[in-house]
């Protein structure tokens, strides 16, 4: 599997275009160091959400390599890349992440359904998954059996994309990816949001990467970069305008 | 894998958030899956009941008509017969050497809507059901006197009779008659005990006790019953005519050549029927209507199960959502494709199973209503093989039929990947 000391993610002239036509993502290189939080900052159409599909392996580069946590998915064959993505990575979206008939817990609990290794580390913690579950729900606030009893849908935003950092946590995956995760809320909530994110995956140990195209948020960073800087494909619908 | 394990959970799991359309899925397919099993059913029913309503009769007389309208008024009491056969004819058949037995029949009145059937104590010797067996008392006994009346179980059950009790017996074939024939009053001798055939529904009264009360009836207008009663007894009546007799041969090999006599009987006009071979031409009549009805039943289902097609294609539009993030957990679009899959199938077999149940829970509550109406008795015993091979079917056809949703699902799963377009 990945080797300890090779980088979170490397991107080595990475290409993609949908469907044959113009590129959306052209990256010459781009390092993401382990346990490294990265803030990936570009307006709509910038090509993060591409470039978030090409590092889980939903899509593969029309060229060059992709490289996370050693392994190099961008070469493995569709299924395997569906496992390396349940074993190794935890999602955040923008909204909507969570499914509405399932429970609080069984949300929370749902990725280790996917993956073998993360459901053993979840256990090493509690007695079973769904106290794993409980013990991260109340992590983050969310203990209260108010709360657990509710249907997700009647939870707020915020207390929503709590329970999907929970779920992304669950488990340590080695690598957490977020999308837009704070676009629906107030600035306040934003910041605490990401606060609350970034304590929680440092206690996981997991290297960070949070797309966003609020800059305001970088500085609780360790590094950021620009969409536009690094991708040298034009932005979709300004290809005129250069 | 867990993942397969999850499958159906996640499937249940969604269709119970969308309880209200996947309910009305099931309903709809339910109901057409109770069509099918319930046409079959009752065909097959039918045919074992009506089978089962006469055995070891050899020939069933009557005048002559149509064989099947013969079959169906003797033994079914269904329809009415079109003209007697004279008391010197049957008489003349009895004597003959061939015959072992004979039982009359003579029908034409009614008691509160149960038919009252004129015969004598052979009846209750010969009479074969199911096979071999004879029929037996639950209470009381054969005839003794002129007005004894033997009431079939459903008679005495639903009227509330009990031996000793006295009857009226009306003239003609319904629930409400007005010429009561209130001369002469039965009086209730024994119960049969129950055999699931129009028997159970029948009054049975000695033919004379029928002669007399439609020649007190004829004669004088509203004389004391008893006077009449006495009157009858001491005339030793006999009937002019019967409407049809059953006959027992004492060889089978007999049989064609006393029918052949029958049909041939210069007096009048009479027919002989061999009820098997009567009741095979009655199926071969029916079979055409069965097998439309059989096809209408199965257009039904696929109707349903387009029905559910609908439903599930439908329900695509708002679930890519749901489909992305099962995606982003490394669920494969594999999954994507087994969840829509694995919720057709839940549904459908749900809903064929509850349609055995409910098609056997209605044929349970139409039971009587069948024997009244048709003289056949539903056997509403555990679901049978053909059962099973519906809900096969149904779950197979809705799987298959789901190919469809599903693989859409998988293709818009592998294009959405992570972010839904719309």
């Amino acid at each position: 599997m990945s080797s300890p000391d090779s980088p979170a993610i490397r991107l080595c002239r990475i290409e993609f275009a949908y469907g044959g036509g113009a590129p959306v993502v052209d990256i010459a290189q781009l390092e993401v160091a382990r346990g490294e939080r990265l803030f990936v900052e570009g307006p709509s159409g910038s090509g993060k959400s591409t470039l978030l599909c090409l590092v889980a392996g939903i899509l593969t580069p029309t060229g060059g390599t992709v490289d996370v946590l050693g392994e190099s998915v961008s070469a493995l064959g569709a299924a395997a890349r569906d496992r390396f993505r349940a074993e190794n990575i935890g999602f955040v979206f923008q909204m909507f992440n969570l499914l509405p008939y399932l429970s609080l817990v069984d949300n929370v609990v749902l990725p280790c359904h996917f993956s073998r290794a993360r459901a053993e580390v979840a256990l090493q913690n509690s007695a079973s998954l769904a106290d794993e579950a409980m013990r991260l729900l109340e992590r983050l606030g969310l203990g209260t059996n108010a709360l657990r009893g509710r249907r997700v849908t009647e939870l707020s935003i915020g207390q929503q994309q709590r329970v999907a950092v929970a779920r992304a946590l669950i488990g340590r995956p080695p690598l957490v990816v977020a999308d837009e995760p704070t676009s629906a809320m107030d600035a306040t909530a934003r910041i605490a949001f990401v606060k609350l994110l970034l304590e929680e995956c440092a206690t996981a140990g997991s290297t960070v990467v949070f797309v966003s195209h609020d800059p305001s948020l970088a500085a609780s960073f360790g590094r950021s970069v620009s969409m536009r800087k690094i991708n040298a494909a034009p932005m979709e619908g300004m290809v005129d305008a250069g | 894998m867990r993942a397969s394990g999850i499958l159906f959970s996640l499937a249940a799991k969604s269709l119970l958030n969308r309880r209200l359309t996947a309910g009305l899925t099931v309903l709809s397919v339910a109901v057409s899956v109770a069509l099918l099993i319930g046409v079959d059913r009752v065909r097959t029913e039918a045919r074992t009941s009506f089978t089962n309503t006469i055995s070891g009769a050899d020939l069933i007389v009557g005048a002559r008509s149509g064989p099947i309208n013969l079959l169906l008024y003797s033994v079914f009491r269904i329809g009415d017969a079109t003209n007697n056969i004279g008391w010197e004819s049957y008489q003349e058949i009895r004597g003959r050497p061939e015959v072992a037995w004979t039982i009359p029949i003579s029908l034409g009145d009614s008691h509160r809507g149960f038919r009252v059937m004129g015969t004598d104590d052979g009846y209750f010797e010969h009479y074969r059901f199911a096979r071999e067996r004879t029929l037996e008392f639950a209470d009381g006994g054969v005839f003794v006197n002129v007005n004894d009346a033997v009431l079939g179980a459903d008679v005495a059950e639903s009227l509330g009779y009990a031996v000793g009790d006295g009857i009226i017996v009306s003239h003609g074939i319904g629930d409400v008659s007005f010429e009561d024939h209130d001369e002469l009053p039965f009086v209730v001798g024994g119960i049969l005990a129950r055999t699931g055939t129009p028997v159970d529904r029948t009054v049975h009264v000695t033919l004379a006790g029928i002669e007399a009360i439609h020649s007190g009836w004829a004669r004088t207008p509203r004389a004391r019953e008893t006077v009449v009663a006495a009157d009858a007894l001491a005339q030793e009546l006999k009937p002019d005519a019967i409407t049809a007799c059953i006959v027992g041969l004492e060889s089978k090999l007999m049989l064609f050549g006393l029918q052949r006599f029958i049909n041939e009987y210069a007096g009048e006009p009479l027919m002989a029927i061999v009820p098997g071979v009567t009741l095979q031409q009655l199926w071969e009549l029916l079979g055409a209507a069965e097998a439309a009805l059989l096809v209408v039943s199965i257009l039904v289902v696929a109707a349903g199960l387009v029905g559910m097609l609908t439903t599930l294609l439908t329900s695509l539009a708002e679930r890519r959502r749901e489909m992305a993030v099962l995606r982003s957990m490394g669920a494969g679009a594999r999954l994507v494709f087994g969840l829509l899959l694995a919720e057709a199938v839940l549904l459908a077999a749900v809903a064929a199973l509850s349609g055995v149940v409910v098609v056997h829970l209605a044929m349970l509550a139409a039971r009587p209503l069948v024997l009244a109406n048709f003289g056949f008795y539903l056997h509403a015993g555990l679901p049978g093989e053909f059962d099973l091979v519906v809900v096969a079917a149904v779950t197979g056809a809705a799987g298959l039929l789901a190919l469809v949703p599903a693989w859409r699902a998988f293709r818009l799963s592998l294009a959405d990947g992570l972010t839904v377009r719309t």
